[in-house]
């Protein structure tokens, strides 16, 4: 030894900078540490991954498809939109010698090049369309008069055209009223937000399999290295500094699951859009869920390193000094 | 300075390591701690890293009483000491300069530091060419230099040695304790535990000499 005896033994005067540099290569140390541990192991790591991957690529990939189908709805509800109109109770009536008022509008209807498909619901099949879909026979056979008014249905060509031709038609003598028929895209979009609550909540479950995957691979690797923490811990090392670069194990594992579910999901979106669009309908891939799942991979790495602290806190627990 | 004051020590087994034992070994000094196999040597060193807890009395080092130490201050006390065991412990994956630089990084040492201090304590083991080498691919003697070189890389003021020169061939044996002379002339206190009864003969230190867990003899 080429010094004397110091009675604080190894105790030290680091100026601040110093200090930080340490701290800084104490870091990159840990992870290339970290780096090393995965790379040794690469086709049990890779799995860990996989199956991380997997367990978030099926919800994920339908709740895209499920929000991409709902900003594509508003395309669609005008599409499938129609104007639905209830003429005056003397419009089903026969003028002397000619046709009704309502069979004339429906064939004036009819020849208008901006309307896709006119449809006329006369009084008695209005009666047996209601009779049908609630079971009121019975009350219905009743009723010594059809209270129901003639009802013409238009679809329009271009479905922006459709509020222009609802007050365009309202405006028409022979109609008491006419409004905007969307009740089907409604109840679709309903649908829809209650499968992306309910996939939502799935997920929600499914991202336990994360921490429970991270946790077992580190529980794994402290199994390993009982020996090296024991010396460790004779040494002076503090549990921060032991578990730092299984953290960042946990970390790396966290991400390297989330970046393959963004690309199975990625891949899975794309088939399902071209698959969709193969049998006519426009699923767009909006850009915000692709960043939304962007944003999942630094998400991906804090629950790493989340279930990896948990699982070494509970294991070094186990593990006493030599 | 390390002081037992009464120190016995009972495992939850019920055999009896320790009875009644109290020592001081001044700071700068040597000792070795002899007695035949299962006298309580590793018992007793072991209570001093805190690796165990006595059973009751007091252990003192630098006069700080270590039973009234918290589990969070144990990593500090324990860089104060360097602990060589009879197997040297050491971190296959890793090599050479690795195992002895583990001390050094624990204290979060600069690299600059690290390299200057890990290239000088193998120089004091005589081992500056092998530090790329992995430590299986060492002799057993060249391992217990590693061994040494990683418990004295961090300048502590306390070494421990438990059976260093166990696995060892006289000569090596001989060097290494020529090695610990050089350590303790430096100022570093240190307590061997031997069994090797011809070997220290040849050194000038006091003993302290244990049986079925007693001190029985004391040279201090």
């Amino acid at each position: 030894m080429s010094r004397k005896h110091h009675p604080q033994g190894s105790s030290r005067q680091l100026g601040m900078k110093t200090r930080l540099q340490a701290w800084v290569d104490h870091h990159q140390d840990s992870f290339q540490d970290a780096l090393r541990r995965l790379v040794r192991r690469p086709v049990g790591q890779l799995l860990s991954m996989l199956v991380i991957g997997l367990s978030l690529t099926l919800p994920i990939t339908l709740l895209l498809t499920l929000q991409s189908a709902r900003l594509g709805l508003n395309d669609w509800s005008q599409e499938l939109g129609m104007v639905q109109m209830f003429l005056h109770a003397s419009a089903g009536q026969a003028t002397d010698g000619g046709e009704d008022a309502a069979h004339t509008l429906f064939k004036q209807l009819q020849a208008d090049p901006r309307l896709r498909e006119v449809r006329m619901i006369p009084p008695e099949e209005g009666l047996k369309q209601l009779a049908e879909l609630h079971q009121f026979d019975s009350l219905l056979s009743e009723m010594k008069h059809n209270p129901l008014p003639v009802v013409i249905e238009v679809y329009p060509q271009r479905p922006e055209e459709l509020a222009a031709l609802r007050s365009e038609l309202a405006a028409r003598p022979e109609v008491a009223s006419a409004r905007i028929d969307a009740q089907a895209v409604e109840r679709l979009h309903g649908l829809i937000v209650s499968a992306e609550h309910l996939l939502a909540l799935f997920l929600l479950m499914l991202a336990p399999t994360l921490a429970i995957t991270v946790s077992n691979t580190i529980r794994l690797e402290l199994e390993h290295r009982v020996d090296e923490i024991r010396l460790l811990q004779l040494i002076g090392a503090t549990s921060g500094f032991i578990r730092r670069p299984l953290l960042y194990v946990g970390g790396l594992l966290g991400l390297g699951g989330t970046l393959m579910a963004v690309v199975m999901t990625l891949f899975a979106a794309h088939a399902l859009t071209e698959a969709m669009s193969r049998v006519g309908f426009a699923l767009p891939l909006s850009s915000a869920p692709v960043l939304l799942l962007l944003a999942a991979l630094p998400l991906g790495f804090v629950l790493g390193i989340l279930a990896a602290w948990l699982a070494s806190v509970v294991q070094m627990r186990q593990i006493r000094v030599m | 300075m390390i002081a037992f004051e009464r120190v016995s020590k009972t495992y939850p087994s019920g055999q009896v390591a320790l009875q009644d034992v109290s020592f001081h070994l001044p700071a700068g000094r040597l000792a070795f701690l002899t007695g035949p196999s299962g006298s309580g040597k590793s018992s007793l060193l072991r209570l001093i890293p805190l690796i165990d807890r006595p059973s009751s009395g007091k252990v003192l080092i630098n006069g700080t009483d270590i039973g009234r130490v918290g589990a969070w201050r144990i990593p500090r006390l324990r860089r104060h000491i360097g602990v060589i065991f009879q197997n040297p412990h050491l971190l296959n994956e890793w090599s050479v300069f690795d195992n002895i630089a583990l001390p050094l990084r624990v204290q979060h040492y600069p690299r600059e530091e690290t390299v200057r201090r890990v290239r000088a304590a193998l120089d004091k083991v005589g081992l500056v060419d092998r530090e790329s080498a992995r430590p299986l691919e060492l002799s057993g003697g060249e391992q217990q230099r590693v061994n040494i070189a990683r418990a004295l890389v961090a300048r502590p003021s306390i070494i421990l040695a438990d059976e260093p020169t166990g696995n060892l061939d006289p000569e090596l044996s001989f060097e290494i304790m020529r090695l610990f002379m050089q350590f303790n002339a430096a100022g570093v206190t240190m307590l061997i535990a031997t069994h090797a009864l011809d070997l220290i003969d040849a050194f000038d230190a006091p003993r302290l000499l244990l049986r079925d867990g007693r001190l029985t003899t004391e040279g201090l």
